[in-house]
């Protein structure tokens, strides 16, 4: 306490900086919490928090043994890892790769265009997906001499996952690379310079000086992404699916929408948001712990 | 180190303390009933109940909260309700000023949901039980809107118009002699036509050489016709495959709005409920749909048919056949369309054999929900007496065609109609939007009364002809809070499966071998618990 209290007045102007952003955690995001009782009750608007009926787990239960659990999950793991495969170290080549062209007006050029789409909302973005993707649109009809004829690309499921993800890519590569260039240009060109001189040739001192370089930037993005893990852009999936792709497009977001529309069931969709929310938390302790024990760099 | 462990506890129960003062702090008027009797306002007894009068007195006025889900007409034609000249004439006769609360369209189902939860009711809501899940009667049962029946002697107006007849009665009451709301009638307890119906191509019907389609066959002719003929789109599906409202499969013997919410997909025969995919005709509805399909006759993106925006697109369309929609799209369709030569005509429900008859369609009740009293209302005598207003004779002709007669005409017949200034308004105004503006929200509703020309009601004639509504169910059927627990927990999962193979079936993604395993796993999922339930609430109903 005491520590506290030195260390207090030294930093006066810190604490002071922090103390709206911490007030606004604290309302936005720690008291809100007291509504996750509704996930243990049969939670009526009318009733309110004290007046609706308690059923204890049987939301979870419900929802385990639904018919279409095993296969909304897998399809929320299955995107989930798919985007870390391909989403996570596609901004991270894009920055490398960006990082040696020497054309300043071309490399800015390169840079503006491609983290423009990242301004662009999910509703607007999903709606250029689905007329690209119509049978009369561009990409089906390049695609039909392939495939025997012009088909809504958007209606076969096993289309689905390709389409999410590289659109994904396309969207945030450049906004995100940004991160990771930046953090390039803190890795010490005497680095480079020493390499060279030992005979390091470029895909050598890539793999030696630069992704050292930036492994902090890496690891630490990598930990933050795992909170993200399984909440697969509930938006855009809810506006590109439809009842012919279920198979591989319904996570578990889009499918306790469905009913929660169907049943107004609030206190099932809060369950179903508190199991996704303890699987993220311990995506992000694990990740955190590993991280701890094998670098330097960790989160908490 | 004991002091550091020490503090840390006692903050963390400060935390907590301060968490849960917070959280009880917010649910503390949730339980404070309020009281009826009318503290606020005195209601003015000024003579006969049943006219038209002054309901607050001289000098003062008195304000009601309306909650309502907006119109076409407000944004367009006028800034608020208040500005409808029926709304206008009754301020000024009744001296009670309306506050409206209206929704942003299309989000009227989660405005009403935060409403409710918020506990800060409206005096009044109209049409609420449209938007909630468990429709007019679950607000009641929620503690939302109070029991008319209850408060029946209060209302003179209303109780003779309820009383006129048998139909009205068993609409309006529940199985328990509970009324949810102020229900609004037909003059003639004949249900409102529905303009719904299907719309096809005369030109291109000209262009080929055939006539209206009125069996199945009809129109698989001539929509292979169609597509011979050069049109990407000979018809136009849902992106749920079926056309809404129990359109165009009415003739294979089966209802079917599977929407989810408060409407059930359900129909009756002789008084026993049914469920379409378990029976006959939905398979051959599929079949036959997979059939065109296959043969380029259907629209090939038609899954992204979900939206009004997207209907509007291709409604227009000059590469569209057919496809189900409001009739007055024709009408409409002759002014917008890109392609002058463009002209639809109106085809009537198919059958299987010519002269068949079907036994279902739109749904359509001379009785529907209307207004409802919220029972936190402090003004609850003022609301009752001013929605009586609604029923007298004096309001009753007023709220269906304007208190400005220079609106409408009296027919040779007595009856009454809009004229030209409404339907073919000079300033270019839709009908729909200057019947708004005109008239309103009428209790007692006279049939037709918004169809405005000859060839859209011939066309709704025909329909009407056709179809006898035997096997709708009344959308007034009640469950009780076990049945509707039973449904809320098996129904969802079952319309979620049936919705999603359905579109697979239509597009050949699904083989029609494995349908009688479609069909079993229905009734694994619990088809049978829900039915017998559902059939329960109707015998109920059929014994009122």
């Amino acid at each position: 306490m005491r520590q506290l209290i030195a260390n207090y007045k030294r930093h006066k102007m810190i604490y002071w900086l922090t103390l709206p952003v911490v007030v606004y955690f604290l309302i936005f995001s720690y008291l809100p919490m007291a509504g996750l009782i509704m996930a243990f009750q049969d939670f009526k608007p009318s009733k309110g928090f004290f007046g609706s009926e308690w059923v204890g787990f049987q939301h979870f239960v419900d929802f385990f043994t639904s018919p279409n659990f095993w296969r909304v999950t897998r399809n929320t793991i299955v995107l989930s890892l798919m985007e870390l495969a391909f989403g996570f170290p596609a901004p991270i080549l894009f920055a490398l790769m960006l990082n040696e062209v020497r054309n300043r007006l071309f490399k800015r050029t390169v840079q503006t265009i491609s983290y423009l789409p990242y301004f662009l909302s999910t509703a607007i973005i999903a709606g250029l997906i689905r007329d690209f993707m119509s049978s009369t649109g561009p990409i089906s009809t390049t695609l039909a001499p392939i495939m025997g004829k012009a088909v809504n690309l958007l209606s076969v499921p096993e289309y689905f996952r390709a389409i999410f993800i590289s659109t994904n890519i396309w969207q945030f590569m450049g906004y995100i690379s940004i991160i990771y260039l930046a953090a390039l240009t803190r890795v010490d060109p005497e680095l480079y310079d020493a390499a060279r001189m030992d005979g390091a040739g470029y895909w050598k001192q890539c793999w030696h000086v630069t992704l050292p370089g930036i492994s902090s930037t890496i690891i630490i993005m990598f930990i933050l992404n795992m909170g993200q893990l399984l909440s697969v852009n509930f938006e855009k999936i809810l506006l590109l699916y439809n009842s012919a792709i279920y198979e591989t497009a319904d996570v578990i977001s889009t499918y306790i929408y469905r009913q929660g529309i169907l049943s107004q069931n609030y206190g099932y969709s809060t369950a179903v948001g508190l199991f996704n929310s303890v699987i993220a938390m311990l995506l992000i302790l694990g990740a955190n712990y590993v991280s701890k024990k094998y670098s330097e760099t960790h989160l908490f | 180190m004991v002091k550091k462990r020490g503090l840390t506890k006692i903050v963390t129960a400060f935390v907590c303390g301060l968490l849960i003062f917070l959280v009880t702090g917010c649910g503390a008027d949730s339980s404070s009933q309020n009281s009826n009797g009318g503290s606020g306002s005195v209601v003015l007894d000024n003579g006969d109940p049943t006219k038209l009068r002054r309901l607050v007195p001289e000098g003062q006025t008195a304000t009601l909260k309306v909650w309502r889900p907006t119109h076409t007409a407000i944004g367009t034609l006028m800034e608020s309700f208040s500005d409808t000249l029926f709304n206008k004439w009754m301020e000024e006769q009744t001296g009670v000023k309306i506050e409206w609360i209206i929704p942003v369209s299309g989000t009227e189902a989660d405005n009403l949901a935060m409403l409710i939860s918020s506990q800060e009711y409206p005096d009044i809501f109209f049409d609420a039980g449209l938007v909630y899940p468990t429709g007019a009667y679950g607000l009641m049962k929620d503690g939302v809107v109070i029991d008319v029946a209850q408060y029946l002697d209060k209302l003179p107006n209303y109780r003779a118009e309820l009383e006129r007849s048998d139909i009205r009665k068993k609409e309006s009451y529940s199985d328990t002699g509970e009324m949810a709301a102020f229900y609004r009638f037909m003059m003639n307890d004949e249900p409102n036509s529905t303009d719904y119906g299907l719309l096809i191509r005369k030109d291109m019907l000209d262009k080929v050489g055939k006539s209206i389609p009125e069996t199945y066959d009809e129109w698989y002719e001539v929509l292979k016709e169609f597509k011979k003929a050069g049109l990407e789109r000979p018809y136009l599906l849902n992106s749920t495959g079926f056309p809404k409202l129990n359109m165009f499969t009415g003739g294979l013997g089966f209802g079917y709005m599977n929407y989810g919410g408060s409407t059930q997909p359900f129909y009756q025969v002789d008084g026993k409920v049914r469920y379409a995919p378990l029976e006959e005709g939905f398979k051959t509805y599929l079949q036959m749909m997979n059939k065109w399909y296959e043969e380029g006759l259907i629209d090939q993106d038609f899954l992204s048919l979900n939206s009004i925006s997207a209907e509007l697109t291709l409604y227009f369309d000059p590469n569209s056949g057919s496809y189900a929609a409001p009739l007055s799209l024709a009408d409409v369709a002759r002014q917008i369309a890109p392609d002058p030569s463009m002209e639809f005509v109106s085809a009537p429900h198919p059958v299987v054999n010519k002269g068949d008859k079907i036994h279902i369609g739109p749904p359509a009740s001379p009785v529907f929900a209307g207004a409802q009293i919220s029972s936190k209302t402090d003004k609850l005598d003022l609301a009752l007496q001013w929605l009586d207003l609604y029923y007298s004779p004096d309001v009753i002709l007023a709220s269906n065609f304007g208190p400005d007669p220079s609106y409408y005409e009296q027919r040779a017949d007595g009856s009454y109609a809009f004229n030209d200034k409404v339907f073919n308004n000079p300033d270019g105004f839709a009908p729909v939007d200057m019947m708004m503006y005109v008239a309103d929200y009428p209790m007692v509703n006279y049939k037709d009364r918004s169809i405005g020309n000859e060839q859209l009601l011939g066309w709704v004639e025909e329909n009407n002809k056709i179809n006898d509504n035997a096997y709708l169910i009344s959308s007034s059927l009640t469950l009780s809070d076990e049945e509707n627990k039973v449904y809320a927990s098996i129904m969802p999962g079952i319309i979620d499966y049936v919705e999603e193979m359905q579109v697979k079936y239509i597009m050949g993604l699904e083989s029609f071998d494995g349908y009688d395993a479609f069909v079993q796993k229905i009734y694994d999922m619990g088809i049978e618990e829900v039915i017998s339930v559902y059939q329960k609430a109707l015998d109920r109903y059929n014994s009122r």
